[in-house]
């Protein structure tokens, strides 16, 4: 019953992607993805956040390392 | 160590190529490229956009959902097959065992991308006499959108059952393909609780969208090389977060 009511899920995300890209085309004034600001703006945001996450699990790793030796 | 990741990314592809949905996405696919390419209901200019619009969608649509369903069942099944035990009774790092797996899927993935790959270069070849640049950078671009679905879908596996795994992946791709365009829109739309949810989970979905240079192939835009480089970086770090996500998950589970 679960896995039905994602696979519906799926499908309707897969109609309003298809709805989504074809007013996408309608509209030909919309920048595409790598003029936006935004999309720049977006990607270096989760860059960052990874870079946080990296550094944070470096150092508990090492800290930890450091504590059993 | 290096000799023990080598030969285990050699029996996961191995495994991997057996699999008959990977023979089945990527004969469907050679199928529709080359009819795209050799049935002529238009003249040059239409033919080769359609050339290029139905190669790139099924090269990405056949490698995703491939890497989806061959890396969600691979460590459920090695688990309930026994087959991880004897593996790991030798002096081999889980984190190694599982990122070789994830390797030899996908150079699996890969094989059957590549081959899709070389019919739509060699049709636009027939049809225009050259290859343009962007061709390439829009495959190398797939192939690392691919690389991407695969680490998701491996850092679920550590989590769910096959089943569930290759839903969830799928449903998170469509998700990530939606953020910039729907999902935005919808958090700017909505106040409190459900503008903060919609936020929270945007921040945290890779953005698929960032990969896609169909459009630039197909119309023949030029795309900043400096907006590239961002995305290919991004797409190393966010797989590579999946992956070192699933090892420590993995690493800390009850074998």
């Amino acid at each position: 019953m679960r896995l039905v009511t994602v696979v519906l899920a799926i499908l309707m995300l897969v109609s309003i992607t298809v709805a989504h890209e074809e007013g996408g085309h309608a509209h030909h004034h919309e920048p595409h993805h790598w003029e936006s600001a935004e999309m720049r703006h977006n990607i270096l945001a989760q860059l960052g956040g990874m870079v946080v996450l990296g550094v944070v699990a470096g150092s508990y790793l090492l800290f930890r390392r450091r504590v059993n030796a | 160590m290096l000799r023990a990741f080598f030969a285990l990314v050699k029996l996961s592809f191995l495994e991997a190529v057996r699999r008959q949905i990977l023979h089945v996405m990527v004969l469907l696919s050679l199928v529709v490229i080359a009819v795209a390419g050799t049935v002529s209901f238009f003249d040059l200019g239409v033919q080769v956009k359609i050339v290029k619009d139905t190669g790139m969608v099924m090269i990405l649509l056949a490698g995703s959902l491939s890497v989806v369903f061959l890396i969600s069942g691979a460590l459920f099944h090695d688990l309930e097959q026994r087959l991880v035990y004897p593996v790991l009774a030798r002096p081999i790092p889980r984190g190694l065992y599982l990122f070789a797996r994830y390797t030899g899927a996908l150079a699996a993935v890969y094989a059957g991308m590549t081959l899709m790959a070389l019919t739509l270069l060699a049709l636009l070849w027939v049809h225009l006499h050259y290859v343009s640049e962007l061709a390439m950078v829009a495959i190398a671009f797939t192939y690392l959108e691919v690389a991407l679905v695969g680490a998701l879908a491996m850092l679920l596996s550590t989590f769910f059952t096959p089943a569930m795994t290759a839903t969830l992946t799928l449903f998170l791709y469509l998700l990530g393909s939606l953020k910039m365009g729907y999902l935005h829109h919808l958090a700017e739309r909505n106040t409190g609780f459900a503008k903060w949810a919609i936020t929270a989970i945007s921040t945290v979905l890779p953005n698929m969208e960032a990969f896609r240079f169909k459009d630039a192939l197909v119309h023949d835009l030029t795309v900043p090389a400096s907006y590239l480089l961002l995305v290919a970086i991004y797409g190393i770090c966010y797989s590579a977060t999946c992956v070192a996500l699933s090892i420590w998950n993995f690493g800390r589970r009850e074998v």
